[in-house]
């Protein structure tokens, strides 16, 4: 197999698909799935936020309520701006209070407010208004909260990396790899197949095509980590964890790795029929090869840790698109992606001798389907 | 030299080559005719390396030919083949680039032949949007591009308007001068008896008749001669040599043996008055073709049991089987242009 042809493969197959529609098209729609996903989150945690009031303080015990107010609010889980409002303004403070430019008005044991006190601002109003009338403030003993049973704060959000990750390496596994398919039907199709192999083996081939196809892919990942990344910080829905980069890896490598293994499935299988029709029945078993554990995962993020996820995210071609999954929860052994991995590397190894093989076999017989004992003995050199 | 030895090739129980045998030196137009399933397009893949024989070997200089060397080879499919969506230019400087041309020579071979070919305004095109004549072309400067040091093309002619017949037979006989050996199939015959210096005709895997056409004509059985003659009917039947004879109102058309000598035949129609036309009947190709099929009829007749290992070199029998030395040489001093039928020996002592 020679080096140099290899990379000439490899660059046409980069140069061509990089060039056609069907790779802006598919590289503007996962950049799109990024964007929507970022923004729905965006609204999602803007939902949840610290809610902000601005709030005027006036009459006697003015500058002790705003005190207490501003002491209080964060425990609360709001946001406070206050203000003192001397005596003489109070009729046009309740006019803002009117106009909503102030949320609550507060006076000596009086809360004005447009139509009723907001229930996250009410308990610090009214918690400044009793300390307000304590005599010795000092004696006022404040609460301290002692967490027991403490929630992860990241949950949600590895949850929903795991989710945008298992989503991009199912699509662009899919996608890419029925590129290589149609590529492979194409150059049979359109006998160039002939030309080609009267300079290049077969296995050259092969091996130039999935590269450069593979590279494209990982150009497309990529781009849309990018774009996914930059949006979602921007927009403050996505924290920049170190996770966040892991995460990146993880998916990276494993699409390297599911690529080259289905890849080299589809391209054996493709490389068996003549016309694109056909291709798209011969490769029905292998798309199931690839939704079964796609689906599997969509069950198995609400419950990374279940022994059975464990086990799956172990067991090549499983793997691939259950072992991301285990991102969402939160013990990890540091062995399993390696194991998994390992297996996984293993296999796809088998794989991509046998596809050689078969393509070999079969990439020159024109006409009918050709059979898979015909693709795995006979071929070009019986 | 381009050397095929002894080439087999079975396709489950069907034998498509059964020990093909030529070979093409450099400078020569080869033709290879034959017909259809006869053995040319698996003949022509082996050569490429496309498809691997089951047995013999194809040489060039001398050397069993091996993939760094084939990458020299150009090659033009019978089915043609490009990719339909990239665009000519790149098409063409990719494929020189696969033979082992650095870019920038690619870029220059890839202008210089789309220019030659006359395809060069097409460079940007995609190869879809070409007609299928200049879809033609483009395949044929594939198969031109890296300058190959021997061109293989199946049916390269098909297709092809008269123009564009000229162009290419112009081509590849500036190839062969430049001391490339050309081979090509066709079934146009007149073309390959004007192009070529030699033929090969296959039939059912093996090679019935190589040679030039000139040692093909020499070697086969009969010679036919038309005579102009106001005899009466019946007058050359007792000539030695004439196997048969047909007289019309202009004169008679005599089959001849090949040992038979036509001066005996112009002195006895001389003897019976003027003879106003003595015309050796030259066979054409087609004729010399049909004839070879005709010979060898029969064999390997879809009984591919029947001969499951011929030894080496049986590849063809009966009379107008020929290697190429046999049938070559005593085609030597014949001049297709002259009355003289090729030369034979004077067997038959001549008495009127």
């Amino acid at each position: 197999m020679n080096r140099n042809t290899v990379r000439l493969v490899m660059r046409r197959e980069f140069v061509e698909r990089g060039r056609d529609r069907g790779f802006a098209i598919a590289v503007g729609i996962s950049l799109a799935i990024v964007l929507v996903s970022v923004l729905i989150a965006s609204l999602v945690s803007s939902k949840n936020k610290t809610p902000s009031f601005d709030v005027g303080f006036a009459g006697t015990r003015a500058a002790v309520e705003q005190q207490m107010a501003e002491r209080d609010a964060s425990a609360y889980k709001i946001k406070l701006t206050s203000t003192i409002i001397a005596g003489g303004d109070l009729a046009a403070a309740q006019q803002q209070v009117k106009d909503g430019k102030l949320d609550a008005l507060v006076t000596d044991g009086m809360v004005y407010v447009q139509d009723e006190v907001d229930p996250k601002l009410a308990p610090v109003l009214a918690t400044a208004n009793l300390a307000a009338q304590v005599p010795n403030l000092d004696q006022v003993q404040a609460q301290t909260t002692m967490k027991l049973a403490p929630k992860d704060p990241a949950a949600g959000q590895r949850k929903t990396v795991a989710l945008i990750a298992e989503i991009m390496l199912f699509s662009q596994m899919i996608a890419y790899c029925m590129w290589v398919a149609t590529g492979v039907v194409e150059e049979k199709a359109s006998r160039v197949i002939e030309v080609l192999l009267s300079t290049v083996s077969p296995r050259a081939l092969l091996t130039g095509k999935i590269i450069g196809i593979g590279a494209l892919g990982l150009l497309q990942l990529a781009a849309t980590a990018a774009v996914g990344i930059g949006a979602g910080s921007a927009t403050g829905a996505l924290h920049l964890s170190p996770q966040v980069w892991q995460t990146v890896g993880i998916v990276a490598v494993w699409f390297i790795l599911g690529y080259i293994f289905y890849a080299a499935a589809y391209a054996a299988v493709a490389a068996r029929v003549s016309r694109q029709e056909e291709m798209q029945t011969a490769v029905q078993p292998l798309n199931l090869l690839l939704m079964v554990p796609y689906f599997t995962a969509f069950a198995a993020i609400g419950n990374p840790d279940a022994g059975w996820v464990r086990a799956l995210s172990l067991i090549p071609p499983f793997s691939v698109l259950i072992q991301p999954v285990r991102i969402a929860g939160g013990d990890a052994a540091w062995w399993e992606p390696v194991v998994a991995i390992g297996l996984m590397a293993g296999l796809t190894v088998v794989i991509v001798l046998a596809g050689a093989r078969v393509y070999e076999n079969s990439v020159l017989r024109f006409g009918s389907k050709v059979s898979l004992r015909a693709a795995w003995t006979a071929g070009r050199k019986a | 030299m381009l050397e095929l030895d002894g080439l087999r090739k079975r396709y489950g129980d069907r034998v498509a080559l059964d020990g093909v045998t030529f070979s093409v030196r450099p400078g020569e137009l080869y033709g290879f005719v034959g017909t259809n399933g006869a053995g040319k397009t698996t003949t022509m893949r082996i050569t490429l390396g496309v498809l691997e024989p089951d047995a013999g070997t194809v040489r060039y200089q001398g050397k069993p030919v091996d993939s760094a060397t084939r990458r020299t080879f150009g090659y033009m499919p019978e089915e043609r083949g490009l990719y339909p969506k990239m665009r000519v230019g790149d098409q063409l400087r990719y494929l020189a680039e696969l033979h082992g041309l650095s870019r920038g020579d690619a870029d220059k071979a890839a202008k210089y032949w789309m220019e030659r070919l006359s395809v060069a305004e097409r460079a940007g095109d995609r190869v879809e949007a070409l007609s299928l004549g200049n879809q033609q072309r483009v395949q044929l400067a594939a198969a031109l591009v890296h300058h190959p040091a021997v061109l293989v093309l199946d049916e390269p002619f098909s297709g092809l308007d008269p123009v564009g017949v000229d162009n290419l037979a112009e081509v590849l006989r500036e190839r062969a001068a430049e001391g490339v050996p050309v081979v090509f199939s066709s079934h146009q015959l007149e073309l390959v008896e004007r192009l070529c210096d030699s033929i090969g005709i296959i039939y059912r895997g093996r090679m019935v008749a190589t040679g030039t056409v000139d040692g093909l004509r020499a070697s086969r059985a009969e010679r036919v001669l038309t005579v102009g003659t106001e005899a009466g009917a019946g007058w050359a039947d007792r000539i030695p040599g004439v196997v048969s004879a047909e007289y019309g109102a202009d004169g008679a058309t005599l089959l001849l043996t090949p040992e038979a000598d036509d001066q005996v035949v112009l002195d006895a129609a001389r003897a019976l008055g003027p003879v106003r036309e003595f015309t050796p009947k030259r066979a054409s190709l087609a004729e010399l073709f049909r004839e070879a099929v005709a010979d060898h009829d029969g064999d390997g007749d879809g009984a591919p049991a029947a001969e499951p290992e011929p030894g080496p070199g049986a590849s063809a029998s009966g009379a107008a089987s020929a290697d190429p030395a046999a049938s070559a040489a005593p085609a030597a001093p014949t001049e297709p242009a002259t009355a003289e039928p090729a030369p034979t020996a004077d067997s038959e002592g001549p008495t009127a």
